[in-house]
């Protein structure tokens, strides 16, 4: 079994690396320069190691015959692909780590450069033509270029197409995998059989074109088009990665500091936040459930191939084990005074049975996933997990680590913004001999903690120590849009102990929820008092979340910036409002240029931190700890004066939620042949556009700076084939005005629409000339119920109303 | 031994003949020998995040046709950016000083002028031949390995047309780069190869026709060039337009959605009126025509592909549910420093070193622009040349902060659209010094699109700001903009 899956990842590398990510070599490359490695050398080698492994494939020993009989039909077992893509993030995971570890030994700014290069990020998507003109290529270079990648694209047609099939048939299922990504999963099982038969060759495809790309063009312009363009004639399907945390960036609640880096995001954040994210699908949760990222990458090949490709890049044979540090089964000795019968009865694993929402296609239902994750007793018949363990769940079970039974459960509470939730099971008997788990305080910076839970690599409960190594407000990625406290471990979180309790003498001292891809012994727990925020928030049976300052803000340490706000000499500290934004607590009360310099009499330093016992924590911690409706008092310097001003804490006010939302069915419009959704992170996160992302950042930046007037950005995501829509073509438009009036958010702009009394009705949309669609009411009612019907649609819409109506 | 070695080259050398030099006849390979080249341009590029410093030499090469006297028509990629040329001859190694005479990015071609005695001597030029079209055979002539004459075949299989000009799409077994070879028939110069894709053994052609109109512009005594569009449309397939537009059943043509002032059809068409037809030509609705010789064309060949700026064009459009014919200039393309700069151009970017802060220009070419995938330099392309409310035609950025003492605190700012300096907005790279004569009080004032706190610099301190940012980081020059010296 090992052996077919092993096999199975490196046919996906060989598939994702010849595919999507047409430069693999260079990617390769790219790392393969930071640490001194042979770049071909090592490509070759891996390559060599892989035909080794296919060859044991072809010829398995007899055992290994006997446990997999399946081996040759690996190809259409839907479970089996599953199950080898969910074992291949792991390991992918464990290799990013690893060689991202290995070169930041070195060099940290390279090695995040050159991780950025192994996923495809850093580079710019551009045709052959145009980075030939930048790089200098002679016309003659330029076209030998063309006639490589033509041909390494065609080889790879080829072979995923097989003797019998056409190349043109799998050119265009790619494009259709590449606009709809679950067409991918289905991709994957219709080229996978071929894939398998020509493995090595296709390794050997991208090692053939960056030979013939060296030759052509030489060592140093090799290097130079790897390290920096995705060419698109190399690269045709597209599927570049965007930077997730970029994105997300643009989304985050406005509530701490703005980020003078521009649309780039600081590199370390980009690699923890999202560091398999594709453009196809959400991002993973690092450290998330079991199968967390298979949960949420199996319905799309593009991340799959991803991972394969990482995996390509690096190294295959050590990828036949991974290793968990410090891990020890729990039948080995307990530390400390750990009561392990107690544990065993209050920790449980979660299963889940969950499914997404389709942005593309908002009536219908992507298949269920399955995936498991950690969860803790802590009274009156509730479990604490993460939130993203439960998420989107249609099934949940839970087992405890001394009995064989899975109880049903089902979710009472869900914070996606803290990502925590609480569950419970309804069977008496599963309560039995129970012992609560108590909140204990932060830990001490060094102090050891136990993380405990039912990680990947086995069924029993794992217990694993570390200590703490850092304690910092930071991004949730949950919804990638909330920060609060996170303490940081080296006590191994890994995917499938999300949900569980770390714990320091006995008591609760975090619930591990989430890693970093790229580096290793760095683990992420939320800490005590956002899991006591959490309970506090709960005590009348609804969660509220938490309370938005509403206020973008920036660091004052520099000097001349300080002196030209009038700020006097022995002022210290300060925090400088740059925008309050209309929709949270301080609306009205705070202005551009306020210097904040204390919260509820904490001074604020000039970093925009505040010190809590030893450590110095962003300032925005004393606002988390409060509750929707609490009030905290800001001591501001305006225009010289200082004012004491007192904010009560509301929550985000607008309809356009930063961050993904789980739990929600997708709001849409299908009128006639047009698909009218609002504007949403989870929508962005299907793979659209970068031009939605920089209107996402672009609304959050101005738009809302203009007040109430647009609580939501509408779009026409796409036009159903009919023939009233035909020669009609959007993608992605964003509308401006209906009969010019624009809409303030989806709700309107369904009313706006569809009750118009009149026979046309113009909607126009932003960009320099998008043409206006002129809906002929008569034709579109028309034709309503019969594209309904041939696209299957249950319901036209669903059309939340704007809270307060 | 030495007889296998004699099969062996028999039998590489047979390979290598697939596809390549074959006789020609007689009279005609003289001709071909005087008239084809090879053109070398050694190139050198300012660094973009560096700009005060000029990066590592390179060298490209494409062909040339001598197309008159002093002559050679090529690729202006070809001598993009170029510091020095040279050309070789035929059957020859050695290279001869060229010097780039002309060139016209948007027309995408370039012509080399040579003084050396001995080109002048042996060069002829290639006579210009009549057009070709659908069907017609044609031979690809071009200086190969050891700078032989080459031929291959080819075969017109379509006509395509825009803005650009004419070009040909040819079914060739050429697929040795489209770098500017000659495609000739019966002697003369039909086209110059723009492209070919071995693969599917085909290349592109600019055609004749276009090449004539831009050697006659080159030779006339001032330059017009090719016109700008000016005008914004829209296809009238979708019947939703058709209706907004007012088309019966009978009318086609394009909706014109935003006229330009100041460019081609300024004053004459206006938002909202349908395009039916130019110079004659009946467009079809997806703003297509069809022309006597090469068949369905796109109507940018009436409005900027076969025309000059200066042209008159006759059009007739639908407005307010009558026709009416109209006649409008075709206007130029926007000078240079009006628009917005690909990277290709290699112009010497505009730079300034102010304080620490260094201040570039967004091109395509702009780190800024590899930040979010393209979307702000498109946007703001669109913006700048098209819509012409927008007063800012050139976006300047703060690209990064060199850091001094002045400047701690700012080191994470990067690639900052800059909004204003000193109170004043910053329309392009001019605007910064004007702006930066009037501090606000005591302090230079940086102001950001984005969300970033100001930036304040003591304005008496500027000079020694800079004297030090240039010391301690080797800055060889602060600034380079349009009109400053070289």
């Amino acid at each position: 079994m090992q052996h077919l899956m092993t096999a199975i990842v490196a046919l996906a590398a060989g598939f994702g690396g010849a595919w999507l990510f047409g430069q693999t070599g260079g990617d390769a490359a790219g790392a393969g320069a930071a640490t001194g490695t042979s770049d071909v050398a090592l490509l070759r080698e891996q390559v060599s190691d892989l035909t080794r492994e296919v060859g044991d494939l072809r010829n398995p020993p007899q055992s290994l015959k006997t446990a997999a009989p399946s081996a040759g039909a690996a190809g259409g077992d839907a479970d089996l692909v599953e199950a080898v893509l969910a074992k291949l993030d792991e390991r992918v995971d464990a290799r990013v780590a690893s060689k991202f570890d290995e070169l930041a030994a070195s060099d940290e700014a390279e090695a995040t450069s050159a991780a950025g290069r192994m996923m495809g990020r850093n580079k710019r998507r551009l045709s052959l033509h145009d980075a030939a003109a930048e790089i200098g290529l002679s016309a003659v270079e330029e076209d030998e270029l063309r006639r490589i990648y033509d041909d390494s694209m065609n080889r790879f047609l080829r072979l995923a197409a097989g003797p019998e099939g056409d190349i043109e048939d799998v050119r265009r299922d790619l494009e259709t995998a590449r606009k709809d990504p679950l067409a991918g999963r289905g991709l994957m099982m219709k080229y996978l059989p071929n894939m398998m038969k020509n493995v090595g060759e296709l390794m050997t495809i991208t090692t053939d074109r960056e030979a013939a790309v060296v030759k052509a063009v030489g060592p140093e312009k090799a290097k130079r088009m790897d390290r920096e363009f995705d060419i698109i004639e190399a690269n045709p399907i597209g599927g570049g990665f965007r930077m997730e945390a970029r994105r997300l960036r643009a989304a985050r609640r406005p509530v701490a500091r703005a980020d003078p880096r521009g649309a780039q995001p600081a590199a370390s954040r980009e690699f923890r936040v999202c560091a398999l994210g594709s453009p196809y699908n959400p991002p993973p949760h690092p450290g998330g459930p079991m199968s967390s990222s298979s949960r949420a990458h199996l319905p799309y090949v593009a991340t799959a191939l991803l991972a394969a490709l990482v995996v390509a890049a690096l190294s295959f044979p050590a990828l036949s084990s991974v290793d968990l540090p410090g891990a020890y089964a729990e039948d080995a000795a307990p530390a400390g005074d750990l009561d392990l019968a107690a544990l065993r009865a209050s920790i449980v694993k979660v299963f889940t049975v969950s499914q997404d929402e389709n942005y593309r296609r908002p009536w219908q239902r992507p298949e269920p996933q399955r995936s498991s994750g950690s969860a803790f007793f802590i009274g009156d018949r509730m479990l604490m997990t993460n939130a993203h363990v439960v998420s989107d769940a249609k099934d949940l079970q839970v087992k405890r680590a001394d009995r064989v039974k899975r109880y049903d459960a089902r979710l009472l509470f869900a914070g996606h913004d803290c990502d925590l939730a609480v569950i419970t099971v309804d069977d008496d008997a599963f309560w039995e001999g129970m012992k609560p788990l108590e909140i204990g305080p932060q830990p001490a910076m060094r102090s050891k903690v136990m993380t405990v839970g039912y990680p990947t690599g086995g069924e029993k409960l794992s217990i694993t120590e570390g200590v703490v190594s850092r304690i910092e407000v930071n991004t949730y990625v949950h919804t990638g849009a909330d920060d609060h406290l996170t303490i940081q471990t080296d006590a191994a979180i890994n995917p499938g102990n999300s949900g569980g309790p770390v714990l320091q003498d006995g008591r609760v001292v975090g619930v591990a929820f989430q890693g970093r891809m790229f580096a290793q012994n760095l683990g992420y727990m939320i800490a005590p008092s956002v899991i006591e925020h959490f309970r506090a928030d709960i005590r009348d049976d609804v969660y509220h979340g938490y309370a938005e300052l509403g206020i973008y803000t920036a660091n004052l340490r520099n000097e001349t910036l300080r002196r030209f706000l009038g700020m006097p000499a022995d002022q210290e500290g300060g925090m400088l409002v740059l925008k309050p934004v209309p929709y949270a607590s301080t609306m009205g009360q705070l202005r551009r240029n306020d210097v904040i310099l204390e919260i509820d009499g904490q001074k604020i330093e000039a970093d925009g931190t505040i010190r809590i016992g030893d450590e110095f924590l962003e300032f925005t911690y004393m606002v988390e700890r409060k509750q929707i409706g609490e009030k905290v008092t800001l001591k501001v310097l305006r225009d010289g004066k200082v004012l004491d001003i007192e904010v009560t804490l509301k929550e985000w006010a607008a309809r356009m939620k930063p961050g993904r939302v789980y739990d929600e069915r997708p709001e849409y419009l299908l009128f006639g042949g047009f698909l009218f959704v609002p504007l949403t992170e989870n929508y962005i996160g299907w793979g659209r556009s970068n031009d939605l992302s920089y209107y996402m950042q672009q609304y959050y930046r101005t738009v809302a700076e203009e007040g109430k007037t647009r609580e939501q950005l509408v779009l026409l995501s796409q036009v159903l084939p009919h023939a009233s829509t035909r020669y009609i073509t959007y993608s992605d438009a964003i509308v401006d005005n209906v009969d010019g009036v624009q809409p303030r958010d989806f709700a309107h702009f369904v009313e706006l629409v569809t009750a118009a009394k009149t026979d046309l009705v113009k909607i126009e949309f932003e960009g320099v000339n998008t043409a206006p669609l002129i809906l002929d009411m008569k034709v579109v009612r028309a034709a309503h119920e019969e594209i309904l019907k041939s696209n299957e649609v249950a319901e036209d819409r669903h059309v939340r109303a704007p809270e307060g109506k | 031994m030495g007889r296998l070695r004699v099969l062996a080259c028999a039998a590489l050398t047979g390979l290598m003949a697939v596809g390549t030099a074959h006789a020609e006849d007689a009279d005609l390979a003289p001709k071909l020998r005087a008239a084809l080249v090879r053109v070398h341009a050694t190139s050198q590029v300012y660094e973009t995040a560096a700009p005060w410093k000029l990066g590592q030499p390179f060298e490209r090469s494409g062909r040339g046709v001598v197309v008159g006297p002093g002559q050679i028509l090529c690729r202006a990629a070809t001598v993009a950016n170029q510091r020095m040329i040279e050309i070789e001859l035929a059957n020859s190694a050695r290279r001869y000083p060229g010097t780039l005479t002309h060139v016209d990015r948007d027309t995408g071609l370039a012509i080399v002028g040579y003084d050396d005695e001995h080109l002048k001597g042996t060069l002829v030029p290639l006579p210009l031949g009549n057009p070709i079209t659908l069907d017609d055979a044609c031979d690809i002539y071009q200086l190969g390995r050891d700078n032989l004459v080459e031929r291959y075949d080819a075969r017109v299989l379509r006509a395509s047309a825009d803005t650009s000009g004419l070009e040909l799409l040819v079914k060739t077994n050429c697929s040795d780069g489209g770098d500017g070879q000659a495609a000739v028939k019966d002697g003369a110069f039909v086209g110059l190869v723009i492209g070919t894709f071995g693969s599917r053994q085909q290349g592109t052609i600019l055609a004749i026709e276009t090449i004539r109109q831009y050697l006659e512009d080159v030779g006339s005594e001032a330059y017009r060039g090719r016109p700008g569009a000016g005008f914004w449309t829209h296809q009238l397939l979708r019947q939703d337009l058709r209706t907004y537009y007012g088309l019966a059943e009978n009318q086609h043509g394009l909706g014109v959605s935003r006229v330009v002032p100041g460019r081609t059809g300024d004053g004459v068409l206006k938002d909202g009126d349908a395009l039916l037809a130019i110079d004659g030509y009946d467009l079809d609705d997806e703003g297509k025509f069809v022309h006597e010789v090469h068949g369905r064309l796109g109507s940018g060949y009436l409005l900027g592909g076969r025309r000059l700026a200066g042209d008159v064009v006759k059009a007739r459009v639908l407005r307010d549910g009558v026709e009416l014919d109209v006649a409008f200039p075709l206007v130029g393309q926007p000078a240079r420093d009006q628009r917005v700069p690909d990277a290709w151009e290699m112009e010497r970017p505009q730079f300034m070193v102010v304080g620490g802060l260094v201040l570039l220009e967004l091109t395509s070419g702009s780190g800024i622009s590899r930040s979010d995938g393209g979307v702000l330099l498109r946007r703001f392309r669109e913006r700048a040349h098209w819509d012409p409310p927008t007063k800012r035609r050139r976006l300047i950025y703060l690209d990064r902060v060199l850091q001094d003492v002045v400047t701690k605190g700012f080191e994470d700012f990067y690639q900052q659209p800059i909004r204003t300096i000193n109170g004043i907005e910053i329309l392009d790279f001019q605007s910064v010094p004007r702006a930066l004569e009037t501090p606000e009080g005591a302090f230079h004032v940086f102001r950001f699109d984005g969300l970033v706190s100001d930036i304040a610099i003591p304005a008496a301190e500027l000079d020694a700001i800079n004297a030090r940012v240039a010391e301690k980081y080797k800055v060889t020059r602060l600034r380079y903009l349009h009109g400053d010296p070289e």
